[in-house]
């Protein structure tokens, strides 16, 4: 999964056509609510808003950082300019960035500080028209880029899923709260990242953080069951989870649920994304924090046998082998065989070699008697070693004699007699055969 | 104020000296995923230097830094050291934002660092946190404590010297919980602590008057000592306790505690959880009264010792305020300034090292008292940091011939390091063997980085000999550069008159026309009485001339390699009964 988002990301990263600008500021922009000052804070939410809304991408670094040249957020990205916030002086407190920004600005190299009276702005006096007149007259703003808008922010998304994907989760922050200036953002999409974080529950807590300062969280009346409530920990994932996946009156779920448990499935039944549904599934399992066991093992311990869970997750956990594994499983135990067998060929769609998949799908194509489609599935898992050789010749001669195809059916009866001479079902097939080659 | 400036007026002096002795502990905690330790911490140090840079009475404080160190546990006690602990510099993930914070105060502010110790973790006492650990019989935590507090203070120094550029052998010393010298077991039971801060290049401490009292020395006012190892060993009698301008005896290296009448509730600006200092600030008027009346007088000098923690963090909550900007604090010395001004005294604001160095001009006996050699592992420290920018210059400008680096040196630039294993156990071999005023020859000495490190120990008569030209450029340029007085011969080391020396050494000679030719010239060497230390393997193309040199029956051979017994390493020649 991660390997294919970092090829992604980085195939979009080349292709990005619209200027870059890094924005070279304080601690404040990163700790808003124990910085010192975060009267700039305003000034740089509109900046990247503009930015970002004229098709630019925008990234944020630590003054220090640059100094130090250890480029936590921005790794080895270059930009096409540098602008520098700060109450403090380039010069005077800094003795200057350009050497330390020499790698870091491609092309047309441009340092430029916001001048003293754009900031220490409050928002509600923010000098837009001056802002904007100061990024047009340095050469930022220019050329009307609205086409690529959404590119820039297409961009940005990449980033952060590529960013999530290779667990850099100082750039993650970075690009979410970036990300979270712009206006028009489709949060649920931002949210939608988190699904490639291979371990979403080191990263939780701090997007919770981010997305408390910069939005609107849904409200919700902790209350369910019989006076139960969710700790603070669950609540606020539950949030973001009903964020990422758009979930509708939230309060009516708890109000319903007569259990945890109940609030678990009802919740994750409505959920969009992987990581929601994490969550979720993650609520109905006590004593256990968010993201110390695996997925597989809550449904494999608490919702086995309810087929509606099974199916709601391989839908959002796609990529996970195991639900497509259990669920076609489950419904084979039912006597579900040809569901199993649908279900086993969407789950191939993804996981193309699985083995039990492989087979499951050849049991249904055999009981709807399209035996050479199941022929060339076997004729796939004899070459793995991932199931019994002997079961995997039984199927094929099976198929095989429905098909009449006695030469095969010779050639791989006399393979299953050499693996188990004893079974009769195999002596009985080369006997067939050569009754009928002759 | 007409009371306080005739106060001051009878005391009869030229100027008014305000020294602060901060307790600078600017470290919570670095590392973890998103660096927001490392930030706060850097951020807390950045607007340090904003605020105080031009600050009008603390712009030039002393901060007596506690650097953290790491302490790591060994499975079992290890050999070498007796001990369970040991002590390596910090390298967390974003680390290097603090390290730059600080390392731009000392670069970018008038400030002066001197060196802060909290051993009270790492040495037994009621502190230390190491109790638990399976300390083998006979090896208790206690047995140890004087050398494990050295190894802790050499890794301190080590790091302090690095990142703030610490003067090695001329620092100062504040005790973490103010217990110098084991002055309360419950923080320090290192009786020999005096001893091993001189050793180290300790010139003096500035704890007192102490927040603790009863490790305050009784002599109130600035004193020297000699070392006494027991608990409070400085206050006692056997420590020859002189006041500043009292005769003092030559041959002893004295320790400067500083000590003043004053009390610590009127020299403490620790604006926090004491009554007592906020009611002598409040009482401001009172406080200068007290300052001008009973502050040290040295010379036409009177001195006022402050402190306080300031970067501690209740001092850097939002909307805390500092202790250098808190209106009391700033009404008391913009008080005492107007009160020096109407008085005709100098108002000034000094650092330690200029407290110091008054000090030494005042009673010139001190200089020599103070007189601090560095031990090897700083020597080491010190000629690295004077030949490398010298050898990145000529390698630059030059290459790697001409210059005289030639590979070898090319390849230690590279590593910033100048010294090998051979050369850093030779040292420590010299500098525990023979006496200070000993004339000492270094053959085949290449740029001459040993005997430079020998002379930064103290190594009054060092003189090497190399014969390849460009090398002999390359050690001058050196020798130029880092004001050295060590001779360098420019010739075969066998024209050289070889008995004058008590010592001549050669760690590195291989290959070159050197070898068994020499065994007679280098006998009659040692019969003279001179000790000829020579590196198995590396003099000559082969090994005959130890054969010979161990044959032979009027000359004793010692291998000094003492970390690789069993092998042949660096072998010391001498004669049997000596000269």
């Amino acid at each position: 999964m991660g390997g294919e988002i970092i090829l992604n990301a980085r195939v979009i990263e080349e292709k990005f056509l619209g200027k870059k600008v890094l924005i070279l500021t304080d601690r404040e922009f990163f700790a808003p609510l124990t910085g010192r000052n975060d009267v700039n804070a305003d000034v740089i939410n509109y900046i990247i808003r503009i930015l970002t809304g004229n098709g630019i991408a925008v990234e944020v670094e630590e003054v220090i950082d640059c100094k130090t040249e250890t480029f936590h957020r921005s790794g080895e990205n270059t930009f096409d300019f540098a602008l520098y916030i700060s109450e403090r002086s380039i010069d005077g407190f800094w003795g200057g960035l350009d050497l330390c920004l020499f790698t870091k600005i491609s092309e047309s190299y441009c340092l430029t500080e916001l001048p003293k009276e754009l900031k220490n702005s409050n928002s509600s006096a923010l000098n837009t028209k001056d802002i904007i007149d100061f990024l047009t007259q340095i050469g930022i703003l220019g050329n009307n880029q609205n086409d690529i808008t959404n590119h820039a922010i297409e961009h940005l998304i990449k980033e952060l899923e590529y960013s999530m994907a290779s667990k850099n989760n100082l750039r993650s922050d970075m690009l979410i709260r970036v990300l979270l200036c712009n206006e028009h953002l489709d949060i649920a999409q931002l949210l939608g990242c988190l699904d490639w974080h291979p371990n979403p529950e080191k990263i939780v807590s701090r997007v919770f953080q981010i997305l408390s300062e910069q939005i609107e969280l849904p409200e919700i009346v902790n209350l369910f069951g019989d006076n139960n409530t969710l700790e603070e920990f669950d609540l606020s994932n539950v949030k973001i989870a009903v964020l990422a996946s758009e979930i509708e009156n939230i309060n009516s779920f708890f109000k319903k649920a007569k259990s945890l448990k109940e609030l678990s499935r009802s919740l994750f039944l409505e959920c969009k994304s992987y990581f929601s549904g994490k969550v979720m599934l993650n609520l109905g399992v006590e004593k256990k924090k968010f993201g110390s066991v695996l997925d597989a093992w809550i449904i494999n311990n608490n919702w086995i046998e309810d087929v509606e869970i099974l199916e709601q997750w391989t839908k959002i956990s796609p990529n996970d082998e195991e639900s497509w594994q259990v669920y076609s499983r489950v419904l084979w135990n039912k006597g579900m065989k040809l569901k199993c067998s649908e279900v086993a060929k969407k789950g191939l769609e993804y996981h193309p070699k699985s083995a039990n998949l492989l087979r499951r799908r050849a049991h249904g194509l055999r009981i709807k008697e399209k035996h050479a489609e199941a022929v060339e599935i076997e004729k796939i898992l004899l070459q793995s070693d991932k199931l019994s050789k002997v079961d995997t010749v039984i199927y094929l001669v099976r198929s095989l004699v429905a098909l009449k195809e006695w030469g095969q059916v010779l050639k791989y009866t006399e393979l299953g007699l050499e693996l188990k001479p004893e079974l009769e079902e195999f002596h009985k097939n080369k006997l067939q055969a050569q009754e009928n080659i002759q | 104020m007409k009371e306080l400036v005739e106060l001051m007026k009878s005391r009869g002096i030229k100027r008014f000296v305000h020294f602060h002795t901060d307790h600078w502990e600017p470290f919570s905690s670095c590392g973890g995923e998103w660096g927001d330790a490392a930030s706060e911490c850097a951020d807390m140090v950045l607007r340090f230097i904003e605020e105080t840079t031009n600050h009008p009475f603390f712009d030039k404080m002393t901060l007596f830094y506690s650097h953290p160190i790491r302490t790591s546990i060994h499975e079992v006690m290890d050999e070498d050291t007796k001990d369970m602990l040991y002590f390596e510099p910090i390298d967390d993930k974003f680390w290097e934002r603090y390290e730059f914070a600080v390392r731009k105060v000392a670069t970018d502010t008038n400030h002066e660092f001197q060196v802060h110790i909290h051993h009270e973790g790492v040495t037994t006492g009621k502190y230390f946190k190491w109790a638990h650990l399976p300390w083998k019989e006979g090896f208790e935590a206690s047995t140890t404590n004087s050398e494990r507090f050295e190894r802790y203070l050499k890794v301190s120094l080590q790091e302090l010297h690095r990142i703030v550029g610490l003067d090695l052998n001329r620092w100062h010393f504040l005790h973490g919980v103010w217990a110098l010298n084991a002055s309360d077991t419950d923080v320090c039971n290192v009786n020999d602590e005096i001893e091993i801060l001189i050793r180290n290049g300790c010139i003096g401490d500035f704890s007192m008057p102490a927040g603790r009292a009863w490790v305050n020395s009784t002599t109130l006012a600035p004193h020297t000592v000699i070392p006494n190892n027991i608990p409070k060993g400085y206050d006692t009698e056997k420590a020859d306790i002189k006041l500043i301008g009292e005769n003092i005896s030559k041959e002893s290296k004295r320790f400067l505690i500083w000590n003043q009448e004053i009390p610590f509730s009127h020299c403490s600006i620790d604006i926090w959880g004491n009554e007592t200092i906020m009611e002598a600030l409040e009482n401001y008027m009172d406080t200068i009264a007290l300052w001008i009346k009973t502050s040290p007088i040295i010379g036409d000098t009177a001195f006022i010792k402050t402190h306080a923690h300031t970067m501690n963090p209740l001092f850097w909550k939002n909307d805390a305020e500092r202790p250098y900007d808190f209106p009391d604090v700033i009404r008391l010395f913009s008080t005492l300034k107007s009160v020096c001004e109407q008085a005709d005294v100098n108002y000034e604001k000094w650092t330690v090292s200029e407290v110091i160095s008054y000090l030494e001009e005042y009673d010139g006996a001190l200089i020599e008292a103070f007189d601090r050699h560095l031990i090897p592992i700083y020597s080491r420290l010190i000629t690295n940091d004077g030949l490398i920018p010298i050898a990145d210059y000529r390698l630059k400008s030059m290459g790697e011939t001409e210059s005289g680096l030639y590979g070898y040196y090319a390849i230690r630039l590279k590593q910033s390091d100048f010294f090998d294993l051979d050369d850093a156990r030779i040292i420590d071999f010299i500098w525990e063997s023979y006496s200070k005023d000993a004339k000492i020859l270094e053959i085949a000495a290449g740029c001459g980085q040993v005997s430079f490190a020998l002379e930064k120990c103290g190594f009054e008569n060092i003189e090497f000999c190399e014969f390849d030209k460009r090398r002999v450029m390359f050690s001058e340029a050196i020798k130029k550069g880092i004001s050295s007085d060590c001779t360098i011969h420019s010739c075969d080391y066998r024209k050289l008159n070889l008995q004058q020396y008590k010592l001549i050494f050669v760690i590195n000679a291989a290959g070159s026309h050197l070898g068994v030719q020499d065994y007679e010239l280098l006998a009659e060497t040692v019969l003279s009485g001179t000790d000829v230390i020579l590196r198995f393997d590396k003099y000559g193309k082969d090994n005959k001339i130890f054969e010979k040199l161990d044959a032979h029956d009027r000359i004793n051979h010692t291998n000094i390699d003492f970390e690789n017994t069993g092998v042949r390493g660096i072998i010391r020649y001498s004669a049997t009964n000596g000269r």
